[in-house]
């Protein structure tokens, strides 16, 4: 099995226990390797980050998580995903406000704990327990489990993201009293500017690429994270399966996209909702393959 | 009117899917998930799904723990499916179609017993599988014996051998480390048992916890306390964790299903 190694720049060195490697425990996991960096964004870094993912994608599978408070940016997703120089997969996520399954205090086989660390106090089922990743500090080896399942859930993230994306949408409109299997140019997106519908109007924008960083849609969308503890932006998506996915994919997203941006976004023509699941499915179908 | 048991799963009930029940002559009942699943069942016409559920801040499928559910317990219910997904089976309900479904549809429903050649989603069963089989020899159930088998040998040398508990404690209890071994299958119960929230297991899961719930004291100091042991009280309730969690373990991990479903 290839190698695999999770490249982390979160406050490792500033709160927490330090930057270095940490090995996975076990024998199946020979050569796993979480690295932790603790960079501030800027042009440097991103030189250092592409140096280590040359390093280790050599040999291996690359994921590398940005801590958005470091800094981070869709930009930097961007180009750390575009720039490799071998044909492997590298797989670029932004992450922060305590959203996501790599925090052990959003799911309890996560990775990253309190103030730089892998361990966290947290309430389950009224107990307070602490939740650690590590299995041995001294050998600065990780819980296997942790790892595994950290890594399973953001090898699907695309997926993931975007089926809930289908779902949370449809769901959203079979609560109006209007919904229908079709909406007249125009009253979609009238329906979407509802104030309840804010959150979901914010995602299908990020979806098609229409956040600009630091924008106040970029903010409102970092809001809406911070109390529902889920990812809700779509960085760089199109760079994304680019960058991971056949080409086929991206054809199916730029197909979904288009439609969502002239028809639900835009005043457009009429809106079938059949056909624009049909594209949802179509997307999804290519992204599980 | 005709009953159907309305499964939600963490989320909402499209408007339209409410009147076209009543338009076709069904009454909702919705699903609690507490006690015996099949207490639920009493009355009811058909089981409906909403599908995938969302629970823990992710959507999962179980559709097949329903399946398996109604499949040995009352096999001539019909088990609708909702989604927005393309229909994949007679009993699966478009949610995007139903303005245009017929009331007729309802009328035509497959009970479960003749549902043998159907893709049913599920993502819940293997975790289910993970939960009982996964981890070796740290399963919630091995690691479960292994508790039991330690209070099992102190009750033994305390009531039959007379034994002083404060030896029993230094022999056999206190190197057992239960109190380490309670908090490792707390931390794995508490990951597992919240995804099954909508099953049809929720109810027995329910039952594990409240039990858990009453070991916690004893547990967490470390097995100390003499009274609860000699009682013969924390053995009592070990047994019931274990028949409870054997019954799921038959009945959702080791029942096979039909072939066409492997």
């Amino acid at each position: 099995m290839e190698k695999r190694t999770m490249i982390i720049v979160w406050s490792w060195a500033s709160k927490g226990q330090g930057e270095g490697n940490w090995s996975v425990d076990g024998p199946s996991y020979a050569g796993d390797l979480v690295v932790c960096r603790d960079l501030q964004a800027g042009p440097e870094s991103v030189e250092t980050l592409r140096a280590l993912i040359d390093t280790y994608q050599s040999d291996g599978e690359v994921m590398v998580f940005l801590h958005r408070q470091h800094g981070y940016h869709g930009e930097h997703l961007e180009a750390l995903l575009s720039g490799g120089s071998t044909d492997s997969i590298v797989r670029c996520f932004l992450f922060g406000e305590g959203a996501g399954p790599i925090y052990l205090t959003r799911h309890a086989r996560g990775l990253l704990g309190s103030s730089g660390t892998f361990s966290a106090r947290v309430v389950l089922d009224g107990q307070d327990v602490v939740l650690t990743a590590v299995a041995d500090a001294n050998k600065q080896s990780l819980k296997p489990n942790h790892f595994e399942f950290v890594w399973q859930r953001y090898g699907l993230a695309l997926y993931e993201r975007t089926a809930e994306l289908k779902e949370d949408f449809f769901s959203a409109l079979g609560q109006e009293a209007e919904a229908s299997m079709t909406f007249a140019a125009g009253a979609l997106y009238q329906l979407l500017n509802q104030p309840r519908h804010r959150q979901l109007l914010l995602r299908l924008l990020s979806f098609v690429g229409r956040v600009r960083k630091h924008s106040d849609l970029a903010q409102e969308i970092s809001t809406f994270e911070r109390t529902a503890y889920r990812t809700l932006a779509f960085e760089r998506y199109s760079a994304q399966l680019a960058a991971t996915a056949p080409a086929s994919a991206l054809a199916a997203y730029r197909q979904l996209s288009e439609y969502l941006l002239r028809q639900v976004l835009s005043k457009g023509e009429a809106v079938s909702l059949p056909l624009l699941r049909d594209k949802f499915d179509q997307l999804l179908l290519l992204l599980k393959d | 009117m005709r009953t159907v048991l309305m499964v939600p799963g963490g989320r909402p009930v499209p408007n339209t899917l409410v009147s076209g029940l009543q338009q076709a002559g069904w009454r909702s009942q919705y699903y609690q998930g507490e006690g015996d699943f099949r207490n639920e069942l009493a009355g009811v016409d058909a089981v409906l799904l909403l599908s995938p559920c969302w629970v823990n801040r992710s959507y999962e499928f179980g559709e097949q723990l329903w399946y398996l559910a109604l499949r040995r317990h009352q096999d001539d219910l019909p088990l609708v499916v909702a989604g927005y997904q393309r229909p994949r089976h007679t009993n699966y309900l478009d949610l995007l179609q139903l303005e245009t479904q017929a009331a007729s549809w309802w009328d035509q429903l497959q009970p479960v017993a003749a549902m043998r050649d159907v893709d049913y989603q599920d993502s819940l069963r293997p975790k289910l599988h993970r939960f009982f089989a996964g981890h070796g020899a740290d399963s919630v159930v091995a690691v479960m014996s292994r508790i039991r088998l330690v209070v099992q040998m102190a009750q033994r040398e305390h009531l039959e051998m007379h034994t002083p508990y404060v030896e029993i404690y230094r022999d056999l209890i206190a190197p057992a480390q239960l109190s380490q071994k309670w908090g490792e299958w707390r931390n794995r119960w508490v990951n597992y048992h919240p995804l099954f929230r909508y099953s049809p297991l929720a109810g027995a899961l329910q039952a594990v916890g409240r039990y858990a719930q009453q070991l916690d004291d004893w547990m967490f100091n470390g097995g100390v306390e003499e009274a609860p042991l000699a009682s013969g009280e924390i053995l009592t309730i070990l047994k019931a964790v274990k028949d409870t969690l054997q019954e799921i373990e038959n009945q959702y991990v080791l029942q096979k299903l039909p072939h066409s479903h492997r």
